[in-house]
């Protein structure tokens, strides 16, 4: 025989994955545990994954500094994030999905992540205030908003990340400007894109109501 | 023992159950063949078994699910994954690490297993499956025969009782199947149970034990292989062949001075591979079914690339009536393997509506792209959006807006991989209808069943030497 | 001769690139003094030269300086419409672009040289909390099939549509290109993310579960490289120490 007596050594740990009692902050912040589940975990990793190598093959297409392909790779990332808050449409789904992309983006590209801290907390109000109108289920709008708010957020951020840099020329910051403001313009037509796919999606059943 | 008791499942929303009144018993050391058309229920039954419902799709089970006495109900959906297993159809998305020693190493530290128990448990599953040899190569440079072999490597590593195959033959090749009836025969002698849901019935002659038809989520059949072949059965429960496909004779076609395509000559490799094709001649006469088949990675696609354009021979040409070609994107249509990437509108209507536009440069009449449909025998689902029809009206779909814009040539890669023997039958009958029409077509595929039904000619690429 | 400018990398752990990363945007930060971020950027552009190619090395100098060059443009142009903006453009600029120098030297390696495998083995030895280990696992898994299904994406566009329509048709018509691009992307997505949660919950993966750790190989290159760059950060603190004091 193959199997040698096919002993099953692992015992049934009935109820294991039980609800605790008490709400564990800590074991939830660290696992998520009670926040995300390994479905959520895995569609959010995916995501952040796609739009990162979707705007990195958008950007070596394009040229990084031509100004469609600024406002394409932004349209496609903030249209990617909407299908993203409607799939997974928990409280933290945006800022774990900005840290992820933030995270991805230092290791592979060598991005900054002395801005992490600040676009993490800036994201988290954003979610905080969208949980108390009501969370994104079942509303994409908000999910929208909150990519539009949380995008806006990031570049302020990076603006004034920039300025620390250009201290000496700030008149460099106007070309910062522009291109956020560029690449913000691009967010703004991806937010639209995403949620006319949205609703194509769900007509499709790809996604569920 | 597997037993189910008037088990019933309806999805959440649903008005339709998708199973109702299924009663089974499996033994240990038993195969259970589960086929059915496309939708009949044994997706969701697959679900029922591996747990999946009720723990991840949330709709109303009800009746009994017992193995050895205990329920899934009772236990989380990784306790139930130690005695249930389930190969999913694309075994590279069970892949999470980088080689194969790692993935199943990796399958048994997500149960908890570790430390020198797992590594024995590792080396006891690669050397079962033949894997040691290449345990330090990468997930994603195996044939798809070998990527199965380390899903199940990883899957009866920590010895389940139950192991459930979805569609495992959909994208294998004849050799890679006969290697597969194999190693389940080998699983079923250790006492393992199996349920193999699949269109492909042939391969399993001899290997199961007991099968179960579904029809619209109840059971249609239920017995042993020679139940299957009571007088129309099979071709009233939309079932494929039961025997398997003699292979198909080269040479069918005698007319080859007609009109077409032309090979001549061509040489081409990959760089820092070996020659692909050497001297390489062929023709694809118009109006004529070429079915093209051979051993995997024997260049039955990369011929395809090079027809289309996508790639040029290092020497040799390819001669459209005579002549060759500027642009062979205008003469050829290519139906993929993967219908979802080429599809993009939100209605099959559209979708038609965009090649009429694309060729004819103005906005196109809606009577025309739902004439185009018609032809196709799809025109009632003109509204629907085309990413939820099922893969063979994709397919289908595929065809028909390719051939809504002048084309001399259509090209299908593997058009009836997880088709059922309905759709089967439709897709050889449009392949046919296109080659009346004057094109060359060329198909390519492992589906000797399908090459049987729609050949005209047969080009059979070269075993390795 | 391609021989002269070929440089053998110099094999480092994937951590003592990422701290090297992070502390060079420290530093380039603070840095206010050319003299420190002139000794910061030479050490750095050692450090890059030990690992990469020349030739590599000079394409990435090549694009920095067009960005440079784009940006000091723009500065002249803005001068002419707000007088305050108009100065010493370009002895000033040189503070900004060195510090863009000190953190390209530094991240280069880190991109470049630092394999998804190592990166994996480097995620499974941080200790990151399981909630971002799992997606960051799952993205790394996944960015060569991304790759490669943008790669089908595209081919499939181009087998569909090549020689047909003609620019006017596209250019005229944003809307269905954005959904050729767009929508079997996501489709692909979603069913990807679809299948392997299934996958992932039927394995029993959890933000719980060990990876397994990869041993550290924390060679004298690492340790050599570590200490010159305690060494060189010492001095450029001195230096700007002075800087500040004048």
């Amino acid at each position: 025989m193959w199997f040698g007596g096919l002993a099953l050594n692992t015992k049934v740990q009935a109820g294991a994955a039980a609800t605790p009692q008490s709400f564990n902050w800590r074991n939830a912040l660290w696992t998520g545990r009670g926040l995300f589940e390994t479905r959520d975990l895995v569609t959010i990793g995916l995501f952040a994954g796609a739009a990162k190598a979707a705007t990195l093959v958008v950007a070596l297409m394009g040229g990084g500094m031509n100004p469609v392909t600024m406002v394409l790779k932004s349209a496609l990332f903030s249209a990617l994030w909407v299908v993203l808050l409607v799939k997974v449409p928990k409280t933290g789904t945006l800022t774990l999905a900005n840290t992820v992309g933030a995270l991805l983006a230092f290791f592979l590209m060598g991005q900054t992540m002395i801005t992490l801290p600040s676009l993490m907390a800036a994201t988290l109000l954003v979610e905080v205030g969208i949980r108390s109108l009501g969370g994104y289920q079942g509303r994409p709008w908000l999910a929208a908003l909150a990519v539009g708010l949380s995008e806006l957020a990031s570049r302020v951020i990076h603006i004034a990340y920039t300025y620390l840099w250009i201290r000496e020329q700030p008149a460099l910051l106007a070309m910062v400007a522009v291109i956020s403001l560029l690449s913000y313009f691009g967010i703004c037509l991806g937010l639209f894109g995403g949620l006319r796919m949205v609703r194509e999606l769900r007509h499709a059943g790809l996604i569920q109501n | 023992m597997l037993r189910l008791e008037n088990v019933g499942y309806r999805h959440a929303h649903a008005d339709r159950p998708a199973l109702a009144e299924l009663h089974l018993e499996l033994a240990p050391g038993r195969i259970l063949l589960l086929t059915g058309a496309s939708g009949s229920g044994k997706s969701t039954l697959l679900s029922i078994l591996s747990g999946l419902v009720p723990h991840y799709f949330k709709g109303d089970l009800s009746g009994q699910v017992r193995l050895d006495g205990e329920e899934p109900s009772q236990m989380s959906l990784a306790d139930w994954g130690l005695r249930v297993g389930l190969m999913l159809q694309n075994p590279e998305a069970q892949f999470l690490a980088a080689s194969v020693a790692e993935e199943v190493a990796l399958t048994l530290r997500c149960r908890g297993i570790t430390g020198p128990r797992a590594s024995g448990l590792v080396e006891e599953a690669l050397d079962r499956f033949g894997l040691a040899a290449i345990r330090d190569r990468s997930v994603f440079q195996l044939s798809e025969g070998q990527k199965q072999k380390v899903v199940l490597a990883g899957l009866t590593a920590w010895r389940p009782k139950l192991l459930l195959l979805d569609e495992p033959t959909a994208n294998l090749d004849p050799d890679s199947i006969a290697d597969l009836g194999a190693t389940l025969a080998a699983l079923k002698t250790s006492g393992l149970s199996l349920v193999i849901a699949d269109h492909r019935l042939s391969w399993l002659s001899g290997l199961v034990d007991q099968v179960l038809v579904l029809e619209e989520g109840r059971v249609a059949l239920s017995g042993d292989w020679g139940s299957l072949r009571a007088e129309g059965r099979r071709e009233r429960l939309h079932l494929r062949s039961l025997e398997p496909s003699p292979p198909l004779e080269a040479g069918l076609d005698e007319r080859a001075t007609e009109p077409g395509v032309a090979l001549d000559r061509l040489s081409f490799a990959w760089p820092g591979q070996e020659t692909l094709f050497h001297d390489f001649s062929a023709r694809l006469p118009y109006g004529r079914v070429t079915v093209l088949t051979g051993p995997s990675g024997r260049g039955k696609t990369t011929l395809a690339r090079l027809l289309a354009g996508l790639e040029k021979p290092a020497d040799g040409q390819i001669r459209w009536d005579g002549e060759t070609a500027a642009s062979a994107g205008e003469l050829c249509q290519v139906v993929l393997q993967n219908a979802d990437h080429q599809l993009y509108m939100p209605s099959l209507r559209a979708e038609v509506g965009l090649t009429l536009a694309i060729s004819h440069g103005r906005r196109p009449v809606d009577a025309e792209a739902v004439a185009v449909l018609a032809e196709f025998g799809l025109s009632g689902l003109a509204e629907r959006h085309p990413q939820s029809l099922s893969g063979g009206e994709k397919q289908r779909l595929v065809v028909a807006a390719g051939l809504a814009a002048p084309a001399r040539l259509l090209i299908l890669d593997e058009p009836t991989s997880g088709l059922d023997g309905h759709s089967l039958l439709l897709m050889a009958g449009e392949i046919k209808k296109a080659a009346q029409r004057g094109l060359a077509v060329l198909v390519i595929t492992h589906d000797l069943e399908l090459g049987r039904l729609c050949a005209d000619a047969h080009l059979r690429l070269p075993d390795p030497a | 001769m391609p021989g002269l400018f070929r440089i053998d990398g110099l094999k480092l752990a994937p951590e003592t690139r990422l701290i090297l990363a992070l502390a060079g945007s420290v530093a380039a930060l603070v840095a206010r003094d050319f003299a420190a971020l002139a000794v910061l950027i030479a050490a750095s552009m050692v450090y890059l030269l030990l690992q990469l190619r020349v030739r590599t090395a000079l394409w990435a100098y090549f694009f920095l300086s067009l960005l440079a060059l784009s940006g000091l443009a723009g500065v002249w142009l803005m001068g002419f419409i707000f007088e305050a903006m108009r100065g010493d453009t370009f002895s000033l600029a040189l503070l900004p672009f060195g510090r863009l120098g000190l953190t390209l030297n530094l991240v280069l390696p880190l991109a470049l040289q630092t394999s998804l495998t190592g990166l994996a083995g480097t995620l499974n030895r941080l200790k990151l909390p399981g909630l971002l280990k799992l997606p960051l696992i799952v993205t790394l898994r996944f960015i060569p099939t991304f790759l490669s299904d943008f790669k089908q994406l595209r081919e499939a566009v181009t087998l569909r549509f090549r020689g047909r329509g003609g620019l006017r048709f596209w250019l005229v018509r944003p809307v269905v290109w954005w959904r050729v691009i767009f929508l079997p992307l996501v489709v692909r997505l979603i069913r990807s993310a679809d299948e392997l949660a299934v996958a992932s919950e039927l394995k029993g993966l959890s933000a719980e579960t060990d990876f397994g750790r990869a041993e550290l190989t924390w060679s004298a290159s690492d340790r050599g490289v570590m200490l010159a760059a305690v060494l060189t950060l010492v001095t450029a603190a001195l230096l700007e120490a002075g800087h500040v004091a004048a």
